[in-house]
């Protein structure tokens, strides 16, 4: 009955990936499955209930996907500019038309040697 | 000329829209019961006969949010059945934000047993029990405690090896006694999930457009007018996403949420490399979660 009766606080959780980057946050309200998560806190009310949105007083990621925190020495951080920074990958660019051009002019040549060979 | 109605309540109906302190003290809805307007019902999804169930529970074993505003917790079970819902071996909650007042909490089971409590509440933390006579039947018994601030958890409690079936529930301002406790009236599906909807939204097979810059991609989702606004609410994915751009389809790994005002941006990483800038995400399937 007891176990029935009992409302614990919410947990805060954090996933830390190998480089230490801090790449979810939410409470166990909302992870049914905590392997891979550490717990951080622990509290009643939304601001551990909802802490995806709540918790931390920066957004976790930015409008490119770099995350904004990091897990050290048991604490949640914010990274430098220069952490995120280094971590941006420029996306491809899309091929111009010459060099799409180049492509099939090879790819057609390539098709000719081969019919007179 | 009046309508049928009674001088003297007449006069007080018309009173209590020029003069609501005219109501002698009265408890609003004991003023509501003696003129004959329906007592308003403080909870939320009450009629278990049809409830809202944006989750699609049919059968759930307790641990969280399952029917819309309410949670089960223990080790047992809650099954939504055409008579009601069924219980067993678990507590099942409601917490309900309520400002300092008395009021009657009563649960109906589809035996005809009516479990009731009135209790006294400060507005804050503090609340006193004031007629528990009776809240127990065999097996189950309803109480109430302080959630949070200005919030109260009330509740139906199963002990193991029992099963009941409830019908509804209600929680009216003022002193009710089994004779007198209101006829429950049922709110209406769309009224009810209105109510819901400003803590929890399912959204299902949506499609949306995504932004595309460096690895990550950014889907902007309105957030319904209807949700509570006063913090940030929890979206989870109820699918594996995927984004199709011009040079096909790329998986998609969500990792977070951000948000400014009534947009919530879903934020996820690429599985492959792209050129694209932009995406349609089809079958967009998620949560909103702003429960208490």
């Amino acid at each position: 009955m007891e176990e029935i009766l009992m409302e614990h606080p919410y947990k805060v959780l954090v996933r830390v990936d190998d480089a230490g980057r801090v790449v979810e946050i939410n409470s166990d309200a909302f992870v049914t499955d905590t392997g891979g998560w550490v717990e951080i806190d622990s509290g009643w009310g939304d601001k551990f209930h909802h802490a995806q949105g709540n918790y931390l007083e920066s957004p976790l990621i930015d409008e490119q996907g770099l995350f904004l925190y990091k897990f050290e020495n048991g604490q949640v951080v914010k990274r430098s500019d220069a952490e995120i920074e280094a971590d941006y990958i420029p996306q491809p660019t899309a091929p111009t038309q010459e060099e799409r051009l180049a492509a099939l002019e090879d790819a057609f040549n390539l098709l000719l040697e081969g019919a007179t060979e | 000329m009046l309508g049928g109605v009674a001088a003297e309540s007449y006069a007080l109906k018309t009173d209590t829209i020029e003069n609501a302190n005219k109501l002698g003290n009265v408890a609003a809805a004991q003023y509501a019961l003696k003129n004959g307007v329906p007592a308003h019902n403080l909870l939320d999804n009450s009629d278990f006969n049809n409830p809202v169930n944006q989750r699609g529970i049919t059968s759930q074993i307790g641990g969280g949010y399952g029917l819309d505003r309410w949670r089960a917790d223990g080790s047992g079970t809650i099954s939504v059945e055409s008579a009601g819902i069924s219980l067993t071996n678990l507590s099942f909650r409601q917490p309900v934000p309520l400002k300092a007042g008395t009021y009657t909490l009563a649960f109906h089971l589809s035996n005809g047993t009516t479990l009731g409590y009135v209790f006294k509440f400060d507005g804050s933390s503090t609340l006193n029990a004031i007629n528990s006579s009776w809240n127990e039947t065999t097996g189950a018994y309803i109480n109430y405690y302080k959630h949070s601030t200005g919030v109260v958890m009330v509740q139906i409690v199963v002990a193991e090896g029992y099963t009941i079936i409830v019908d509804w529930a209600a929680l009216y301002e003022g002193s009710y006694d089994a004779s007198t406790l209101p006829a429950y009236q049922p709110k209406g599906y769309a009224a009810e999930l209105a109510e819901c909807q400003r803590y929890f939204i399912r959204v299902s097979n949506s499609a949306a457009y995504g932004i595309i810059s460096g690895t990550g991609c950014v889907v902007k989702v309105p957030l319904p007018m209807t949700m509570r606004k006063d913090i940030v609410p929890t979206v989870t994915l109820d699918s594996a996403a995927w984004a199709y751009t011009h040079e096909g389809y790329v998986g998609l790994t969500f990792i977070g949420t951000t948000y400014s005002t009534n947009t919530a941006s879903l934020h996820f990483t690429l599985g492959t490399e792209t050129s694209a800038r932009c995406c349609v995400v089809p079958d967009l399937s998620f949560n909103i979660s702003a429960d208490l």
